[in-house]
């Protein structure tokens, strides 16, 4: 499991670590310290970390997305992939995704959930859900 | 009069033996009905009766009288009795309570399999609905664009709780 531990953000190496002004926006809404917090998860992002995430979307198509869980149970879940060739080299954080939206996904992964007509249907509206601040809701 | 209605819901099951007590109150049945036709058609009067009045005997024979008939009947009644849902004699009904139990737990089974169903598909629907959400924020993320370096954001966060 891809948990982010404190040595992996200790060295704070990762330079070439980018992250997309949405999720900069969410940081600004969270606690300070959480923020704080996820701020050096992101920092440590590095080679060989975290768990891969299969999400058939056709926006996200051909992208390998990876998700860091930090071991404190408040801060939401990282989640980042590889810049491609064309953007350069590094990683971009593109979502920090609450521990419920996560667990449901791994379960809808694992169940073969998403693959079936009410996933494919769901995945086609994700933009639209994702405004929707549900149980989950980060 | 009484009156049996017999139980035939589905789940129910049959009260046990039901062919074999079935078959004999049709045997017996059957038998009497036989019986009476045979004596009735060959003219044969095997019930007598002997009256003494003084010194004279009068034997008078005929056919059996119909209530004879009643301990045949009862018998019949009691082999099929356990397949009766309910009785009524009279006003009175006599509902079987295993019956109605058997009923009664065979609708709660069908209900709670309704039940484990729903929760099954509202929970398989709200799991898919969070894990397209997730997919949903990625997406936002994509599109939001302007990336910026996580070193401006520990500047920006500090260091605030670091260990």
């Amino acid at each position: 499991m891809g948990t982010a531990s404190a040595a992996a953000s200790a060295d704070g190496a990762s330079a070439a670590v980018r992250v997309a002004e949405a999720v900069v926006a969410e940081m600004h809404a969270l606690p300070r310290p959480q923020a704080a917090a996820i701020a050096r998860v992101i920092a440590g992002i590095g080679p060989d970390m975290g768990v891969p995430l299969r999400i058939p979307q056709p926006d996200l198509a051909g992208r390998q997305y990876l998700a860091l869980v930090p071991g404190d149970r408040e801060l939401p879940v990282v989640v980042y992939r590889p810049l491609t060739r064309q953007e350069g080299t590094g990683y971009l954080v593109t979502a920090l995704a609450s521990r419920e939206d996560y667990a449901a996904y791994r379960e809808a992964e694992q169940s073969g959930l998403l693959d079936t007509e009410l996933g494919r249907a769901l995945l086609a509206r994700s933009r639209t859900l994702a405004q929707f601040d549900g149980p989950g809701g980060p | 009069m009484a009156s049996g209605s017999s139980g035939g819901k589905a789940g129910t099951g049959p009260a046990p033996f039901r062919w074999p007590r079935w078959l004999a109150a049709l045997l017996l049945t059957g038998g009497a009905l036989g019986i009476y036709a045979f004596w009735l058609f060959t003219g044969a009067h095997p019930v007598c009766q002997v009256t003494t009045t003084g010194s004279t005997v009068t034997k008078t024979c005929g056919l059996p009288d119909v209530a004879d008939f009643g301990y045949v009947l009862a018998v019949v009644v009691v082999l099929l009795l356990p397949d009766a849902k309910s009785i009524k004699v009279g006003g009175l009904e006599f509902v079987r309570l295993t019956n109605a139990v058997r009923e009664q737990a065979a609708e709660l089974d069908h209900l709670s399999q309704q039940v484990s169903q729903v929760v099954h598909t509202t929970s398989n629907i709200s799991v898919t609905f969070a894990a397209a959400r997730l997919a949903g924020v990625i997406a936002e993320g994509e599109a939001s664009g302007q990336a910026r370096p996580a070193t401006d954001l520990t500047d920006e966060f500090g260091d605030v709780g670091s260990p």
